[in-house]
């Protein structure tokens, strides 16, 4: 009965082009919030609150004081009006993790069940992460990938179980100072997800995590470690949703990946933040020999995202990807992209990305291919396709390449169109309405990004880029 | 900087303005995003001494046309001078305002409503004192279905500075073609901002070499101002040594049915870098825009480095916007080919280079323009 109305609701949302995950919990009291705005007692008393060992309540300090030195970027999104003094910078909803989705309050379960996660969960994935506000409130991996030797653990329990792997890895990738806002993730991070996964270890079935923040002015850090040895495989998926407020929201993430020889990791978001969180995100891996790193990255929500993930090929012969589609609608501006390094022979990669403007939203492709001395024989292959639907809209492409090598092959192009109208035509000589030819277009051009995701995301994507589509057409 | 004392009043305060914007400015670094990849580093233009400008003027200017030196003009079309002049390139960065504030003299080319000029019009400009700067600044204005064809050569034969500031006023209708090249020394700098405002169904053949020359920055601008005009921009570069070119290209489109190409070629031997920056941008109302750019690099070197950051801003939806860049190597099939058809490896690269140019050649209209440009290039394949 309940699932009935929840289906109606759905209809209800979809009917009027309606952002689906706007509703919040206001039922689930927080077990502790820190007060708004940030300063080195809020940074210790998130660490005192975890626990934590020495060096990483020394390593959130040195962060915090970068953090505070360095100025907010001036190219990309407009940051300045982010409200920093407003913002919980941690929010602990529930005193423990729990093992079991009935565990949860009630608020919060049904927050779970409206997003689909638990069926989710039974249906197709080999483990769930599910993060609230700043902490992971569920957690669960197979049994037999636990045998296995696979660990998936929300980034605080692995600080506190695998201390010694954390700390080997942990910043590395993306140090305390990378930017202004990989170190305020590294003042205040929590949550996330830690991977481990062995030698030879294929992980069949993917492994999410959802983020979800419910709380106004929320600031939700979570960070990220994966780890693939060496010819294992692990494809991660990341979801993310806010309510609806009037007031602003921010998400900032680091994500630090490592594969070694021979190893693959594919990597996927699904973005769908409400369009008053801001989403400034840092994600960086490192490709050994013969390994290879895949993002596929799909930025539908926010209000401003600035995301350009990025691979360096470390290794020989290794390879990266990155797929990128995003869809900027009414009052949003995603500038999203990928950096891809060529630090060793032989490498090589391909930077795809697909975007669509719409509303008066900006989409702009910022890319950055880097190809360092001694990196021969690399090859890479970058390409932007932009698609705006009204003239109210903008699209922006600006690819970087930088070439100290010259025995390489580098091909970048971009194209800006818009809705063919004889395409048009065509589909509506075949019955189709306009709106509909439209959707049906666009699902078209986005499609060598759908295909690569699961099926259960294509049809998500779809379903979201006909939700957008919807009264477009005028 | 020192200015002729009987200049009229109007001129005396856009020097005196710009002379201000000019003190307020730093010299850029590289924290500047348009001078992330040139170094300006131990270079201060006001160090330099500034000499007067040597420049030669050729060519035949038919009635209907004025060509003479841009100082003479302040007399003698000082109308014409006050109406355009500052009109095209704002002074709003360093060297343009130090252009605005110092130029000694330049070029003045108009040419009447209608008038064609068939013989090429041409300036040279020679730096050959060492380590002194030359400030150049030139004003084309073609009214309303005029034709005319200008080309301007920089030559620095020893270390100096060169600081170029050229306006192009292509009328409704009219049809301009320009050639700006640079033969420097590889220790001399131009610093110089080229822009063109082209009007209703204009049209703008641009040309550009660059050879030799160290850390500066060109920018080459077009601003297609009336609808249905159209722009095609032509780059060629041949560095060797440790020189260092720096373009920054601009095309925007500010009216409907406007179209712009821009392709720029390179070759790179030794250590030599260039850099280009392209951006084309489409304002809101620009339908059925259509834009190309290109940059492609030729690298002969391991030490050789290209930075290619083309760029596309875009606020109108029907529109047809594509940009290309491409970085290689000498194709190693193509030379083992040659090579095997008994050339010596230096002559198989001589080959592949001049193959390399051919379609920025082609892309040329102009006969004489496109030899003079072949044997520039070919003098420098050696």
């Amino acid at each position: 009965m309940a699932d009935t109305e929840l289906t109606q609701k759905e209809r209800d949302a979809v009917a009027i082009g309606e952002y689906k995950y706007g509703f919040h919990d206001d039922v689930t009291q927080p077990f502790f919030k820190s007060r708004r705005g940030l300063d080195e007692q809020i940074v210790r008393e998130i660490s005192a609150h975890k626990s934590e060992p020495e060096w990483m309540t020394d390593f959130r300090v040195k962060s915090l004081k970068h953090y505070d030195a360095r100025p907010l970027p001036t190219w990309g999104g407009d940051v300045g009006r982010i409200p920093f003094d407003d913002i919980y910078y941690y929010l602990k909803p529930v005193e423990e993790q729990a093992k079991s989705w009935d565990d949860l309050p009630p608020g919060m379960r049904e927050t779970w069940d409206k997003l689909g996660i638990p069926e989710a969960e039974k249906k197709y994935l080999a483990g769930v992460g599910a993060q609230y506000e700043s902490e992971v409130v569920y957690h669960n991996l197979q049994e037999e990938l636990q045998k296995q030797g696979v660990i998936f653990l929300d980034m605080d329990s692995a600080l506190r179980e695998q201390e010694e792997l954390v700390r080997r890895y942990f910043g590395t990738i993306i140090p305390y100072n990378d930017n202004k806002f990989a170190a305020l993730n590294s003042a205040v991070w929590s949550g996330g997800s830690f991977i481990y996964v062995p030698k030879g270890v294929k992980v069949e079935l993917p492994l999410q995590a959802y983020f979800r923040i419910n709380a106004e002015n929320m600031g939700q850090f979570e960070r990220t470690l994966i780890i693939v040895d060496e010819d294992a495989y692990v494809h991660y998926v990341e979801g993310c949703t806010a309510p609806i407020y009037s007031t602003d929201s921010l998400h900032s993430a680091v994500v630090e990946i490592h594969v070694a020889r021979g190893g693959r990791c594919r990597y996927t978001t699904i973005q769908n933040w409400s369009t008053n969180v801001y989403n400034l995100v840092t994600k960086r891996a490192v490709a050994e020999a013969d390994a290879t790193m895949e993002w596929v990255d799909g930025n539908l929500g926010s209000q401003l995202t600035m995301k350009y993930p990025a691979v360096i090929l470390n290794g020989e012969r290794a390879h990266g990807e990155v797929l990128s589609i995003a869809f900027a609608g009414k009052n949003q501006h995603q500038d999203a992209g990928g950096k891809i390094t060529h630090a060793a022979p032989h490498t090589t990669s391909v930077i795809t990305s697909k975007s669509i403007s719409k509303d008066g939203g900006r989409s702009s492709y910022r890319g950055l291919l880097q190809v360092n001395k001694g990196a021969v024989g690399s090859r890479s292959k970058v390409v932007c396709d932009a698609l705006i639907i009204d003239d109210e809209s903008r699209t922006d492409t600006y690819p970087y390449i930088n070439i100290d090598e010259n025995d390489v092959e580098i091909g970048h192009e971009a194209t800006v169109s818009k809705i063919g109208e004889e395409q048009l035509f065509y589909l509506m000589s075949r019955g189709l309405s306009e709106e509909e030819a439209s959707a049906m277009i666009v699902s078209g051009f986005v499609e060598p990004i759908t295909k690569e995701l699961p099926l259960e995301y294509a049809v998500e994507l779809n379903r979201l880029i006909q939700l957008q589509m919807e009264g477009s057409v005028g | 900087m020192t200015v002729a004392v009987s200049e009229p009043a109007w001129l005396a305060g856009k020097r005196a303005a710009a002379r201000e914007v000019y003190e307020s400015l730093p010299v850029p670094t590289n924290r500047e995003e348009a001078w992330r990849y040139t170094n300006l580093r131990g270079y201060d233009p006001d160090l330099l001494p500034v000499e007067p400008l040597a420049l030669t003027l050729s060519g035949e200017a038919p009635d209907g046309v004025r060509f003479q030196s841009l100082a003479s003009a302040v007399a003698e079309s000082p109308d014409l001078l006050e109406r355009h002049l500052g009109s095209v390139v704002a002074d709003s960065e360093k060297f343009a305002a130090a252009n605005q504030a110092g130029w000694q003299d330049g070029v003045f080319l108009h040419v009447a409503p209608g008038v064609h000029v068939d013989e090429p019009l041409r300036a040279m400009v020679e730096l050959a004192h060492e380590d002194t700067a030359q400030l150049y600044r030139a004003l084309i204005v073609l009214e309303p279905g005029a034709r005319a064809t200008f080309t301007e050569e920089f030559v620095a034969t020893v270390r100096g500075s060169l600081n170029v500031v050229v306006e192009l006023v292509v009328g409704d209708g009219a049809t301009l073609e320009y050639v700006t090249t640079q033969r420097h020394h590889p220790e001399a700098r131009q610093f110089g901002t080229h822009r063109a405002t082209v009007g209703r169904d204009a049209e703008l053949d641009w040309v550009v070499l660059g050879l030799g020359g160290t850390r500066a920055k060109s920018r080459m601008e077009s601003y297609l101002a009336g609808r249905g005009a159209n722009v095609k921009v032509t780059g060629a570069y041949f560095l060797t040594g440790s020189e260092h070119a720096d373009y920054d290209t601009t095309q925007e489109h500010a009216s409907p049915d406007t179209t712009s190409d821009l392709f720029f070629k390179g070759v790179l031997a030794d250590s030599a870098r260039a850099v280009w920056r392209g951006v084309i941008q489409v304002d809101k109302g620009a339908q059925r825009t259509d834009a190309y750019q290109e940059n492609r690099n030729l690298l002969l070197s391991h030490d050789a480095h290209a930075d290619s950051i083309p760029g596309l801003e875009i606020e109108a939806n029907d529109v047809r916007c594509t940009h290309g860049a491409t970085i290689g190597q000498l194709d190693k099939l193509q030379v083992f080919y040659l090579m095997s058809r008994g050339l010596s490896h230096t002559e198989a690269q001589r080959l592949i280079v001049r193959g390399f140019f051919e379609p920025v050649l082609e892309r040329i209209a102009s006969a004489e323009v496109r030899e003079t440009l072949a044997s520039a290039l070919e003098a420098r394949i050696g």
